[in-house]
């Protein structure tokens, strides 16, 4: 039997499993698992599941991983930042769909401190709702334009998502940090301007908010302040060249506890819960990250990536086509998977690929950090439309997916300027340099 | 029975969540300020901060294993009948016994040579040997969990059965 073969046998059984709702880490560790003993017999096989236990559990670039979530925890649990949309509505809020478009601009400077779309939404979203409601908003929008407005938090330094991305494909995470930002803004602009001409062609849909003086206006902006030290501190840090991005998020711990002692909102029930919540997701994803190189290295054994490389070039696909294939593919995937589960379970096969193809490293990583946007409000999964569905039960998961249609379109949208004009996302970073 | 596996999973969660985390970030910061406000950096820092984000991990598992919290696909899995869940449940399991089984083995195997060669990290004195003890004692409480999961879950699978 060809090592080929067993490779296309190892992913059928994977799918298998994964099919059964085997977790995918135990699923992608035990096929690893089984083919190294193919490979290299029982004790190579140990001795090669402890080499990267240790490699990357002691990987100083992943230490950026806990230390960003429980920055955004501490941020998310001691409300230092939930003054934003006070300040941010104040601006906006008298405009068409104005409620909307502070909504998503709060999200966009929320996700910089939080780096975790199911953070913003489930920050903003008890916040922001009783406004809408009180001022009639179609209910459909308003919780789709929250889902979504949530899901920007994946492009905006310290994405998390970006860092699994880095760790996993040995590219700069500073990099990936800088070429999510234009993107981003990008996004948040053509968000605010579809909701203001909606809501203006249709007012129905999102009234005017109640109007400010301009002296209450800019008394709120100190309410920016904490969001604005810590997106200060940690991106200053890095882009300073003061800072690594595994030491701005240290920093960025301490900086968060300091501000949330200064305002008096530190708790130890807040402290603990946002290090049990940490610790939780970044275990989750330590599993999935070691099992996932284990499955990575015996598919490299098996010879199937570079099969599946020579068989797409052999297709002769263009770099269109080959980005509009993989769009499909994280479509497809999006439709079972969740974040973390659709970039390691795709990096292995996809990444090679990619690289064959000439394609920049850092603009993939923006490029799969859209589509893991999309997944985050696609039907059947959409895990920032089930946190948007808790925090509004009396909306229909139906509904809030309708109201994110616009937004997904736009998404799509974005990705074909990216893929059109790749600068977009790679100036930032060149400039850097 | 309860206990023993309520009791150690809960003292890893805690050690993991309130010792080990909090003294990563530390370490991280203090490494930071007394880089730029000493001028005195610390020796080693990355060294010392790698091994404790090994043992935060490694105290993250069990906790991360007994509240389910690894993903898995939910489409196919949620719409099987009782039986068919718990079959997969100790179908999952046994693939993470397998698979941290191997990990404390291969620990077990290799303390005994990091002691004897003094295996330690290269910029500070700390032998490495603790640590995979951790690690070793850790992997092989979570193959035990596993393994109890997946008895259970096939308790349940028969008991369904049965039900049915």
């Amino acid at each position: 039997m060809s090592v080929v073969t067993i490779g296309y046998m190892a992913l059928i059984a994977l799918l298998l499993l994964l099919a059964l709702g085997v977790p995918i880490a135990w699923s992608m560790a035990i096929i690893g698992v089984l083919g190294e003993f193919y490979f290299t017999g029982i004790g190579q096989s140990a001795a090669q599941i402890n080499l990267i236990i240790w490699d990357s559990g002691t990987s100083f670039v992943f230490v950026a991983l806990p230390l960003f979530l429980v920055m955004g925890q501490i941020a998310f649990r001691t409300g230092i930042t939930d003054d934003l949309y006070d300040c941010i509505q104040k601006w906006f809020g008298h405009l068409p769909g104005g409620l909307a478009v502070a909504s998503v601009l709060a999200n966009t400077i929320y996700g910089a401190v939080t780096g975790n779309s199911i953070a913003s939404v489930a920050t903003l979203g008890p916040i922001v709702m009783p406004q809408f409601r009180k001022y009639k908003y179609n209910l459909s929008l308003a919780t789709g334009t929250l889902a979504s407005a949530g899901t920007l938090a994946i492009l905006v330094p310290p994405s998390t998502g970006m860092i699994i991305y880095g760790v996993w494909t040995e590219t700069s995470i500073g990099d990936l940090f800088l070429a999510g930002i234009v993107p981003c803004l990008i996004l948040a602009a053509s968000y605010c301007l579809v909701l203001a001409l909606m809501c203006k062609l249709y007012p129905e849909l999102g009234p005017k908010g109640p109007a400010f003086s301009w002296r209450a206006r800019f008394r709120s902006l100190y309410k920016l302040l904490p969001a604005a030290i810590l997106i200060g501190v940690v991106l200053g840090g890095i882009y300073g060249g003061i800072m690594t991005p595994s030491e701005s998020a240290g920093v960025g711990v301490a900086g968060t506890l300091l501000i949330a002692l200064f305002m008096r909102r530190l708790t130890w029930a807040a402290f603990r819960d946002a290090q049990y919540a940490s610790l939780k997701t970044s275990g989750m994803v330590f599993c999935l990250l070691v099992s996932g190189v284990l499955f990575g290295r015996f598919m490299v054994h098996t010879e199937l990536t570079v099969e599946i490389v020579r068989w797409i070039g052999a297709l002769g696909l263009s770099q269109w086509a080959l980005l509009l294939c993989l769009m499909l593919l994280y479509a497809i995937l999006g439709t079972a998977l969740d974040t973390w589960a659709m970039m390691i379970l795709s990096l292995p096969f996809v990444m090679p690929v990619v690289v064959h193809a000439g394609i920049d490293k850092v603009w993939f990583g923006v490029f799969v950090a859209i589509m893991v946007e999309l997944a985050a409000v696609s039907p059947p999964v959409g895990i920032t439309v089930a946190v948007m569905r808790n925090v509004s039960p009396d909306v229909s998961t139906q509904s809030i997916f309708r109201g994110c249609y616009p937004f997904i379109i736009l998404t799509i949208l974005l990705t074909i300027l990216l893929i059109a004009y790749p600068q977009i996302a790679l100036w930032l970073p060149q400039v850097a340099r | 029975m309860k206990w023993l596996i309520d009791v150690p999973t809960k003292l890893l969660y805690q050690f993991g969540a309130l010792i080990a985390l909090p003294l990563v970030a530390a370490t991280v910061a203090y490494g930071v300020i007394a880089r730029y406000a000493f001028h005195a950096p610390l020796q080693g820092g990355d060294e010392i901060t790698g091994l404790l984000l090994l043992i935060f991990y490694m105290a993250a598992i069990p906790m991360v294993t007994t509240s389910d919290g690894h993903i898995r696909m939910e489409t196919l899995y949620e719409k099987f009948p009782d039986r068919g869940r718990h079959l997969s449940d100790v179908l999952g399991n046994l693939c993470g016994a397998l698979f941290l089984g191997l990990l404390a083995y291969a620990q077990w195997v290799e303390l005994p040579e990091m002691m004897e060669r003094g295996d330690s990290a290269q910029m500070v004195d700390i032998p490495h040997w603790p640590i995979a003890l951790f690690v070793a004692l850790c992997a092989s409480y979570v193959t035990l969990l596993l393994l109890a999961q997946a008895a259970r879950a096939f308790g349940r699978a028969i008991g369904a059965g049965g039900e049915q």
